[in-house]
């Protein structure tokens, strides 16, 4: 029963997410431009020659201009589903912003917002991504191969960036929208010298909910709000401040309730010393906490748990001549996990963590000559775990034989592991390249899930006597080629991935099982292969892209599946996304994406047996089934209008268009009254749904 | 206002589907099933196969099997019993023994060793409804005496109901109508309770097919059983209850290779107990048997 007034809780996340949503956004390019000229991590458009031109083997930019125009479930322009477009990104199930990079979990994906570390980038359970693209400039998707200065996730790192005010005028927008409220203001603090930047968003479900005399006393909303001031202290120095809070609330009276929020603040330095060389000098912290719990009845039950990272990291980037772009640099961070803190009645038990955590990279941008241009670098990582808090040993069962109370400030354990990456490109005269890349990376916190839908209410762990970094290594070649004129251009890239030290909850074991999550885990290791394909249209009223993927995640953990490699939960053969956009006229544009995915891999019983009365099924395999294949239509239509000082825009959008019932959740159901002896039933979680938005910007 | 709200949620709900599919399932080649217990009401084993996903004929207990239970060096030979279809004695456990099973069938051995744990007395039960998301809903509150309270315990809890009413003509009445599993971490000292939250009054109601297993209907006969098991056997149940959602086989705690588990421990029953809805009163939290302390 507690399951299903949580569906329903989830239910009413969707319920009231359909409607009118408006939003606000403001240009200023120029600005941008300017702020370029000293970012250290070059990140521009996605045009076709800079796409074709990157050196780095699997990188995706983002432009969210781009993404404005793509049609999204109930109108939400998110920059996450938009990677799920790309090949080698995948949704986690339908209408998820968690995301799988190259047969990874969502987990394993590093989330940068300026340089600090986000958790679970989604409100509402996954239904909407945590970043308002109101607020943001563009974004860089790294799949598993990284530069150096990267460091903290195995399958991908996605850089994003806020965007800086206008430092010249004004710009604000407000809009109301039948469940969503948006504003953002921007200016000059100081004419040419400093400007502001504020962006909110909130929804108000839970006046829906207050509304209705069944529901009135629940709550279910979100927020997050975007702040970044920039200062240009001189004209070799630009210091930056950006803040991100986001926040996700739902209760079921007071019976029932599940928080969870990020909390980032980025102070950054830039400076110039001459056109060869500059420097990035940031401090960081970021913060996710949960908190979820039930009172009723005679239970009373309240877990909390958080990440947090204080981080200080320079680097320096020097040009010493025009073939050549070195960057170099070191971090630390003081790394807090508190992977639960539980009250249940009258028990109260805490498991908080502490550690220290180093990198030192160097890497080079080398044009070699001859057409072939190196991206090189080794990244040495380094954590070390803190006293302070109970080590156990523990035996195979997950029994403690031992506890230890190393002092506070005490190194308990110290892991380094040396990081080399490396992408070659080979120009094939002016229009086709060979790539070929290295990378190995380490991520520290590793998140323990049940099933294989990332939720925020995990367990996390970092290293320790028992736990270790998990390690990939992944290699990959690809192939890029434009058309002559620039109207088309295609990729194509293949890759290997092997990760170490994956944790995975042992069997029968969950979230409250016992405090000490060492004792919940077994280690593994995975690997995966796959091939992406992609061509692009950029030119002409219609522009888009084909997306293909064709990918294998297996894994092999000691105590599953008799030890042997298993297909991944994750698992899927086949991915397409195609993606259209149409310039009708001066006003109208159309877009269009199809997607289609192969089955999930799936659990399902083998045989069934009977037992105290009721029966139970019998697993031969896991995840040895597969689920139906998904696809789906979605359409949109946005109309532009300009006036002298405003421009208005409508947007009208089909989700699943032709109404295909994909499944969300496939469950066997023991009926020995029917002759067939097992129903198995799929709910899916959304039909057709229509959406309709207006955004005004000044 | 209101009327939009119930348009767009109206909509929603009719997106939302489920549905039943076709699905192809594996072959797998049956497996032996044996679940044993030793009780202060006895002993008993049963014996059986899986059976085919698709096949929906409950399967009896086989017979032909060589069927022992050894404690301190006394061994009690347990035979088939037609009136329970089980290998059965009713020399009850004792709290604190050791007692080895021993399983000979085909020409396989199988073997387990289960600690039997002291009485829980429940000395409480009763039904009531709370108010949640708009509706009454019928919730069920048992408390009992920890036997040892101060080492961790272990509990299986198990609801029976026995029915009368049309729906369940023909129908089997060995199932549980609740069923779990508890430890007493956090419970007020010497003390254990269960919580249980069944379904609303609407769906009461409205008797849908799909809910009929979570509804209770007046007059149906109640009966709570509380057993205490040792750690093993709660870690078996555990992850047969969670591993039937995540695809994973509970570990037996019998050698030989088979499913099933091997129990000791006491059993404590309610009395049986007619339920009536209207009888049933609502939840005041001055009821709660402790205050919940305050969190920070």
């Amino acid at each position: 029963m507690f399951m299903i007034v949580f569906r329903k809780t989830l239910l009413f996340s969707a319920l009231f997410l359909s409607g009118v949503t408006c939003q606000a956004q403001s240009k200023q390019v120029g600005n941008v431009d300017k702020e370029e000229t000293l970012r250290e991590v070059t990140v521009t458009s996605r045009s076709v020659q800079k796409r074709v031109d990157e050196v780095q083997i699997g990188a995706e930019k983002i432009e969210i201009a781009t993404l404005a125009k793509v049609p999204a479930l109930f109108g939400e322009k998110d920059i996450i589903k938009s990677l799920q477009l790309l090949p080698g990104v995948k949704s986690e199930s339908e209408g998820s912003s968690g995301y799988e990079v190259r047969g990874g979990t969502s987990s394993q994906n590093l989330i940068l917002l300026d340089g600090a570390t986000l958790y679970n980038a989604g409100h509402l359970m996954g239904i909407f991504s945590t970043f308002n693209a109101d607020a943001l400039m563009n974004g860089t998707l790294y799949k598993g191969l990284v530069p150096a200065q990267f460091g903290g996730g195995t399958s991908s790192v996605f850089d994003i960036s806020t965007r800086s005010g206008d430092m010249n005028d004004y710009h604000w927008g407000a809009s109301i929208g039948l469940l969503a409220a948006k504003v953002m203001a921007e200016g000059p603090i100081k004419e040419g010298k400093s400007s502001f930047l504020v962006a909110g968003r909130r929804s108000y479900l839970d006046l829906f909910l207050k509304a209705t005399d069944d529901y009135k006393d629940n709550t279910l909303h979100f927020y997050d709000t975007n702040v970044r001031f920039n200062f240009r202290m001189s004209a070799k120095d630009v210091l930056s401040l950006s803040f991100f809070h986001g926040f996700d609330n739902m209760a079921i009276n007071d019976m029932m309730y599940m928080k969870w929020s990020n909390t980032s603040a980025t102070a950054n330095w830039l400076h110039h010393f001459n056109e060869r060389f500059h420097a990035s000098t940031k401090l960081i912290y970021s913060n996710f906490q949960t908190n979820v719990g039930i009172n009723m009845l005679s239970m009373y039950y309240d877990s909390k748990g958080f990440i947090r990272h204080a981080t200080l990291n320079h680097q320096q980037t020097w040009l010493p001549n025009n073939l050549h772009r070195i960057n170099y640099g070191m971090e630390g961070s003081l790394l807090q996990v508190k992977s639960a803190e539980w009250h249940v009645v009258l028990l109260h038990e805490c498991e908080k963590r502490n550690a220290l955590t180093g990198a030192l990279w160097i890497g080079d941008d080398w044009k070699m000559g001859n057409g072939i241009e190196l991206q090189t670098g080794v990244r040495l990582h380094m954590f070390s775990a803190l006293g302070g808090a109970p080590y156990y040993q523990i035996d195979g069962e997950g029994n403690i034989l031992n506890t230890t109370y190393p002092k506070r400030g005490h190194i308990v354990k110290t892991y380094v592991e040396v990081e080399p990456r490396i992408s070659l490109k080979k120009s094939l005269g002016t229009q086709h390249n060979l790539k070929l890349g290295y990378s190995r990376t380490s991520q520290d916190v590793h998140a323990i899930t049940q099933g294989s839908m990332s939720m925020p209410f995990a367990r996390y762990i970092m290293p320790s006597n028992i736990v270790r970094p998990e390690l990939a290594d992944q290699v990959a070649i690809g192939w890029t080629g434009v058309t002559e004129e620039g109207g088309y251009d295609f990729s194509a890239e293949t890759y290997f991935k092997s990760i170490r030290n994956v944790y995975d909850y042992r069997d029968g074991k969950a979230f409250f099982s016992e405090i000490e999550v060492e004792r919940l885990i077994l280690e593994g290791k995975g690997r995966a292969y796959g091939l992406e394909l992609c061509a692009h249209k950029n030119n002409g009223p219609l522009t888009g892209w084909i997306s293909y993927t064709l990918a294998w995640a297996e894994n092999k953990i000691e105590g599953i599946n008799g030890g042997r490699w298993y297909t991944a939960s994750n698992d899927r053969r086949h991915d397409l996304s195609i993606v259209g956009m149409y310039q009708l006229t001066p006003y109208w544009e159309l877009a269009a994406t199809w997607h289609y995915n192969s089955g999930q891999a799936l659990s399902g019983p083998s045989a069934k047996y009977d037992m105290d009365g009721s029966t139970y099924y019998s697993y031969n395999e896991r995840n040895g089934y597969r689920a139906p294949a998904c696809h789906r239509l979605d359409l949109s239509a946005t109309y532009t209008k300009k006036h002298r000082k405003s421009t208005q825009i409508w947007s009208f959008g089909v989700y699943n268009a032709y109404n295909r019932y994909n499944p969300y959740i496939i469950e066997f159901i023991n009926d020995d009254k029917k002759v067939s002896g097992t129903k198995v039933q799929q709910t899916s979680l959304f039909g057709i749904i229509p959406s309709v938005s207006f955004t005004i910007k000044y | 206002m209101k009327k939009l709200l119930y348009i767009i949620l109206c909509g929603i709900l009719l997106s939302a589907c489920t549905k039943e599919i076709d699905f192809d399932f594996h072959n797998a080649n049956p497996v032996l099933v044996i679940h044993g217990q030793v009780t202060n009401n006895g002993r008993s084993v049963i014996i059986s196969r899986s059976r085919s996903v698709n096949d929906s004929v409950r399967i009896h207990c086989l017979q032909g099997a060589r069927v022992s239970v050894t404690c301190s060096d006394t061994t009690t030979i347990l035979e088939y019993d037609s009136t329970t279809d089980s290998y059965y004695s009713p020399i009850p456990g004792k709290v604190g023994q050791k007692y080895r099973l021993c399983v000979d069938f085909e020409g396989n051995h199988y073997e387990a060793i289960a600690t039997m744990v002291g009485a829980a007395p429940i000395t409480s039960s009763y039904f009531s409804w709370i108010e949640m998301m708009g509706q009454r809903v019928l919730c069920y509150e048992m408390w009992a005496d920890d036997p040892e309270p101060d080492v961790r315990n272990y509990y299986w809890f198990r609801m029976y109901r026995v029915s009368h009413h049309p729906h369940f003509e023909n129908k089997d009445r060995s199932e549980p109508f609740r069923w779990g599993i508890l430890d007493d971490r956090g419970c007020p000292p010497g003390k254990q309770f269960v919580d249980c939250v069944f379904c609303s009054e609407q769906a009461m109601d409205d008797d849908d097919e799909d809910n009929r297993t979570s509804i209770l209907y007046d007059g149906d006969s109640i009966t709570v059983q509380l057993m205490t098991v040792d750690h093993q056997v709660y870690n078996y149940l555990n992850e047969l209850r969670s591993g039937q959602n995540n695809g994973v086989n509970p570990r037996s705690n019998i050698s030989g290779g088979c499913l099933g588990y091997f129990a000791a421990g006491t059993v404590t029953r309610t009395a049986p107990v007619v339920f009536r809805r209207n009888d049933v009163s609502e939840w005041r939290n001055d009821m709660k048997n402790f205050l919940p302390f305050v969190t920070n």
